[in-house]
């Protein structure tokens, strides 16, 4: 388990996407008053950052081929192909850590 | 734009007077009064733009004083298109450093080619077209004996120059 | 009204009609000249020659596209087009080699990529990183021309259409002779090198020693026949267009040697000269040269159908074309130096190249302006019926071989005389 600092909880918007980078890696962070997550910040699909993508507060929605996920269990909806990964998170006082044992990466075809 | 209001108005008038009268004599093909308005120790002479196709700014002429009086003197010599060019300009910006006496000048431009006798005369003689869009960027030097410029740059957005001319812009 | 004594009204009148050119029947017969040494004007100006020409010559031959350096690192891209209007993009893949591929998507037939120049790796409105997108419904290429994405490709296409059937045309591509770009749409024609046939041993030293770059990049488009310009490549009878060969040409001892040697398939190279610059008001010798070519050196390669490499000394000059129309031509003009050039050499070869062969030089703007009045005066229906090539100087510098030697191939690909397209080639 590598368990990193990333920010106070009330940092994040409510409703919002949000990107940060610890130690060279970006993570996209997605906040709702139903839930907390971090995953990759591209999608699995064509590599479009998904920080464009549209975020409802339960579903984020990839702009580009509108591939669909339910962003509290990563499940794929509607056109996606692929689930999204996503790090371990916990907050703790406030504070938002995540688990970056190794760093999420999606096989892309060439 | 505060460099604009930090130039007083009389040499603001100055350098005005000395670019549009720079394209007036250009226009007027009258290369020695133009070359009069010009520093003869200094000056240079530019005409660049940037193609996207090699990724480059490139230049397509660079000569100083005496190049450009060689040029002036060789054209009789030519074969030309006898196209007149016409150029309509707008100062737009002045920079001015006192503490050196000069001032940096940008000014739009646009020429107007009419044709003469590079195609077909009797068709295209006296009709015109838009040319070139571009800018001067123009180094003045104030002095009390008269205002020179010792640099002109002709940055041009436009790369299709058509056949060419052997005059500058 | 009076008259001169002792001459009639009559005789005057019919001495102010009396014929010092040719009459019609006198101008329009064809002087007595093999076919080999004249052409008739209807090539330059039919439009069904022209179509047969794209054809039967165009779309046979290698022709250079571009030049390495314009694609430098893997990913990097130019698009550019073939005679006739042929969409081409050029791609360098993640494994370094250069790909060319028709600029057409195989879904709706929109163009894929727009830009001149870039990088696939550069997200656009239209795709992400590193594929070609067609904006218009978002299929993507990626560098090797496979098709990587279409969208709701399964709801739409169930298995009709899918991805591993929708790759792009791919061109024949090779990179050579000075590190340009050759294509050929012919899928099963000769290769690079056997289409040259040797002609660039003459300046493989030049070309060869070290990587070179392109400097200047111009565009000109102008409405004459392709052939016109390429002709002026080929034949040095015009240094009488430009004040500045005749000086420092001409003037030249042993300029009139020079050799034209005619290569198979219409290539034909001009001998090395030496120009001397100072002859020129405001002008220098030129010290500064490329690999192998002596001080104030000038040589040159001519090939079919319409590409010259020409090298003075300091400057390499290319000129491609992509004719549009029978009376439409877009020029290519590229300036070239080698990589290793420091900012000083650099600016000193871009100064050499400016003087004569910028859009504001001495030789550019006359050869230009030639070709076009040259399609003015035989436009259809002009009266003009002819050019004549008939020029012989033992191959020497202003021999018209060079053009007899392009003619020959022209007429053997056509399948019809230059001199007279109504009959065929034997």
């Amino acid at each position: 388990m590598s368990w990193k600092s990333v920010c106070k909880l009330d940092d994040l918007p409510l409703g919002g996407l949000t990107v940060v980078t610890i130690d060279g890696v970006e993570v996209l962070l997605a906040r709702s008053d139903k839930c907390v997550t971090a995953m990759p910040p591209l999608c699995p699909h064509m590599k479009e950052p998904l920080v464009n993508g549209v975020f409802d507060g339960e579903n984020l929605t990839c702009l580009k081929h509108l591939w669909q996920w339910d962003v509290k269990t990563g499940e794929s909806l509607g056109e996606a192909e692929k689930p999204l990964c996503q790090y371990q998170l916990r907050v703790t006082d406030g504070h938002v850590d995540i688990n970056m044992a190794e760093e999420l990466k999606y096989e892309y075809e060439a | 734009m505060s460099a604009v209001l930090a130039v007083p108005q009389d040499i603001r008038n100055r350098v005005h007077d000395l670019i549009y009268e720079s394209c007036l004599l250009l226009n007027e093909e009258r290369w020695d009064d133009f070359l009069d308005l010009c520093d003869s120790e200094t000056f240079r002479y530019v005409i660049g733009n940037y193609s996207p196709e090699i990724g480059k700014e490139q230049f397509w002429l660079d000569i100083d004083f005496a190049g450009m009086k060689h040029m002036f003197e060789m054209l009789p010599k030519h074969n030309t298109d006898h196209a007149q060019l016409t150029r309509q300009s707008t100062v737009y910006r002045l920079e001015y450093a006192p503490e050196n006496e000069v001032i940096t000048a940008t000014t739009g431009f646009t020429i107007y080619r009419t044709h003469e006798d590079g195609g077909y005369a009797h068709l295209d003689g006296g009709s015109t077209c838009l040319y070139v869009v571009g800018q001067y960027i123009d180094r003045v030097a104030l002095r009390p004996d008269g205002d020179k410029l010792t640099q002109r740059t002709v940055w041009t957005n436009t790369r299709q120059l058509d056949i060419g001319s052997h005059y500058p812009f | 009204m009076s008259t001169v004594a002792g001459e009639s009204p009559q005789a005057k009148q019919s001495a102010d009609n009396e014929v010092t050119g040719r009459l019609s029947k006198q101008w329009s017969a064809r002087l007595p000249l093999p076919d080999s040494h004249l052409v008739d004007t209807r090539i330059y100006t039919d439009p069904a020659i022209f179509e047969q020409e794209i054809e039967r010559i165009w779309h046979k031959t290698w022709l250079p596209v571009c030049h390495e350096s314009e694609l430098a690192n893997p990913l990097d891209f130019r698009s550019s087009g073939i005679a006739g209007d042929v969409p081409i993009v050029i791609v360098r893949g993640t494994d370094g080699k250069v790909r060319t591929f028709l600029n057409v998507c195989p879904h709706r037939g929109n163009l894929i990529v727009r830009k001149a120049r870039g990088n696939l790796s550069v997200a656009e409105p239209s795709g992400n990183s590193n594929h070609m997108t067609c904006m218009f419904h978002g299929w993507q290429f990626n560098a090797e021309g496979r098709c990587v994405e279409i969208p709701r490709e399964r709801a739409g296409y169930q298995d009709r259409v899918c991805k591993a059937g929708m790759g792009l045309r791919q061109i024949r591509t090779e990179v050579a002779y000075g590190g340009f770009v050759w294509v050929n749409l012919d899928d099963d024609g000769e290769s690079l090198d056997d289409y040259m046939g040797g002609i660039f041993d003459y300046m493989k030293v030049e070309l060869e020693s070290e990587p070179l770059e392109v400097f200047h990049y111009q565009k000109v488009v102008i409405n004459t026949n392709y052939k016109y310009f390429h002709e002026t490549g080929r034949e040095f009878y015009h240094d009488f267009l430009h004040y500045h060969n005749r000086q420092t040409g001409m003037m030249q001892k042993g300029y009139f040697d020079r050799k034209y040697v005619p290569y198979k398939n219409g290539h034909c190279l001009i001998g090395l000269t030496i120009s001397q610059y100072k002859a020129y008001q405001g002008y220098e010798d030129r010290g500064l040269t490329f690999p192998g070519m002596p001080k104030n050196g000038w040589k040159g390669i001519g090939l079919f159908p319409g590409i010259t490499f020409n090298l003075r000394s300091s400057c390499l000059r290319v000129n491609f074309m992509t004719p549009i129309s029978e009376n439409r031509v877009l020029i290519e003009v590229r300036g070239l130096g080698l990589k290793r050039d420091d900012d000083e050499t650099r600016a000193s070869r871009i100064r050499d190249f400016n003087t004569i062969w910028g859009p504001f030089g001495r030789n550019a703007h006359e050869d230009f302006l030639a070709i076009q009045t040259q399609a003015v005066a035989v436009r259809p229906g002009s009266g003009a019926k002819y050019c004549v090539m008939a020029r012989e100087e033992d191959d020497t510098t202003h021999d018209e071989i060079g053009l007899r030697c392009y003619y020959s191939e022209w007429s053997r690909r056509m399948g019809r005389l230059a001199s007279d397209p109504t009959r065929t080639h034997p």
